[in-house]
C-alpha cells in the first residue's frame, strides 16, 4: 500500500549537497541533489505529460551526468504522497512522489567506502 | 485429467491479449471518472481476478497505467493551485500560499470560503476582491473534480497493487510447491 511508503525522516544537507530519506523498514536512501535535479519527472523535464513521472528509470541515479551544480533554494511536502523542490535555476513543478524516490535510492555504497 | 498445464498457459499469455485487456481496463476507468464510481472497473477486475492462472502480468500492467493517470492527476492539482498562487501574486499583489499550502494539496477545493474573504478584505479593494474571488472559486470548483478523480484513481490503484502482491505470493507458493517433487527419483535399493 502507498501508507506505508512514507518516509520516516527527511534530511535537506544543502552544504554537503544531498537529500537523506529514512524509510519505515530503516533503509535510508541519500539522493545527490544535482543528481535529483536532473531527475525530475515533471512534464516539462520528461518532454510532455504522456511521459511524466515512470519514463526516466535510471538504474542507478549515481550515473546521471548533470549539467551543472544544483541547489535547494526550498522544499515541501506534497499533499501526503511527496516532496517539491525549488530549485536554484527556478524551476519547482516537479512532483518527487515517495514511489519515484524509493525507486531512484542509490545503491548502498560498497564496504570499505568511506 | 489435468485441464491445463497452469505454467504453459501463463508463459503463452499473448502480449497482444494482455494490451487488449489493458485496453478495456483503460476504457472502464474512464467510464469510473465520467459516473464518479469505480464499480465498472472493479467488475472488470473481478472478472480476470478468478482466472487460473492468476492473471500477474495483466495487473502488473495495469497498475502501471493507473499510477501513470494517479501521477498525471497530482501534477494537475499541483499545477491548478500554482496558476491560482501565481496570478493573486502578479496580478493582485496577494500571497495565497498560506491559504492554500502545499502539504495540504488534496483540500485545496474544500477550503472555507469566509475565512478567505476575510483575508482579502484587508488587503484588495471591492472590485479587486470580487474577480481574485471569482478566480478562486473557478480554480475551486476544478480543484473539487481533480480531487474526486484522484481519490477514485488511487483507490482503484491501490486495489490492484494488492491484489498482484497477492496473486504474486500465491503463484510462487503454488510454483514452489508443485516443484518440490522428490529429489531423489527413481532410486536403485536393494537389501543384502
Amino acid at each position: 500500500m502507498t501508507t506505508t511508503l512514507r518516509p520516516a525522516a527527511i534530511t535537506l544537507n544543502k552544504t554537503d549537497g544531498y537529500l537523506e530519506i529514512k524509510w519505515p523498514d530503516d533503509r535510508t536512501c541519500r539522493y545527490p541533489l544535482s543528481e535529483l535535479r536532473e531527475a525530475c519527472p515533471c512534464a516539462e523535464c520528461r518532454g510532455g505529460h504522456s511521459r511524466m513521472g515512470r519514463e526516466y528509470d535510471p538504474a542507478n541515479i549515481l550515473e546521471l551526468k548533470p549539467k551543472r551544480v544544483y541547489t535547494v533554494k526550498n522544499l515541501e511536502l506534497v499533499g501526503n504522497y511527496g516532496l517539491q523542490p525549488t530549485w536554484d535555476d527556478g524551476h519547482h513543478t516537479g512532483i518527487y512522489t515517495w514511489e519515484y524516490l524509493q525507486r531512484l535510492c542509490p545503491p548502498p555504497a560498497p564496504a570499505g567506502t568511506p | 485429467m489435468k485441464l491445463m498445464d497452469e505454467t504453459e498457459r501463463d508463459q503463452s499469455l499473448p502480449m497482444v491479449e494482455i494490451n487488449a485487456l489493458r485496453m478495456e481496463g483503460m476504457a472502464l476507468y474512464e467510464r469510473c471518472m465520467t459516473e464518479s464510481s469505480t464499480a465498472p472497473f472493479e467488475r472488470f477486475l473481478e472478472r480476470h481476478l478468478v482466472e487460473i492462472p492468476p492473471p500477474v502480468a495483466l495487473l502488473n500492467e495495469i497498475s502501471d497505467d493507473l499510477f501513470q493517470r494517479l501521477q498525471t492527476l497530482r501534477q494537475s492539482q499541483f499545477e491548478l493551485r500554482d496558476r491560482l498562487l501565481y496570478v493573486a501574486r502578479n496580478e493582485f499583489q496577494v500571497e495565497l500560499g498560506e491559504a492554500f499550502p502545499l502539504r495540504d494539496l488534496e483540500r485545496f477545493g474544500y477550503f472555507g470560503q469566509q475565512s478567505l474573504n476575510e483575508h482579502l478584505m484587508r488587503s484588495l479593494g471591492a472590485a479587486e476582491r470580487a474577480t481574485l474571488i471569482a478566480s478562486i472559486e473557478e480554480a475551486r470548483q476544478a480543484a473539487l473534480k481533480l480531487d474526486s478523480q484522484r481519490a477514485i484513481t488511487e483507490r482503484l490503484y491501490e486495489g490492484v497493487m494488492d491484489w498482484a502482491t497477492a496473486l504474486h505470493v500465491v503463484t510462487v507458493r503454488g510454483q514452489w510447491r508443485t516443484s518440490h517433487e522428490p529429489i531423489v527419483q527413481n532410486v536403485w535399493s536393494a537389501t543384502l
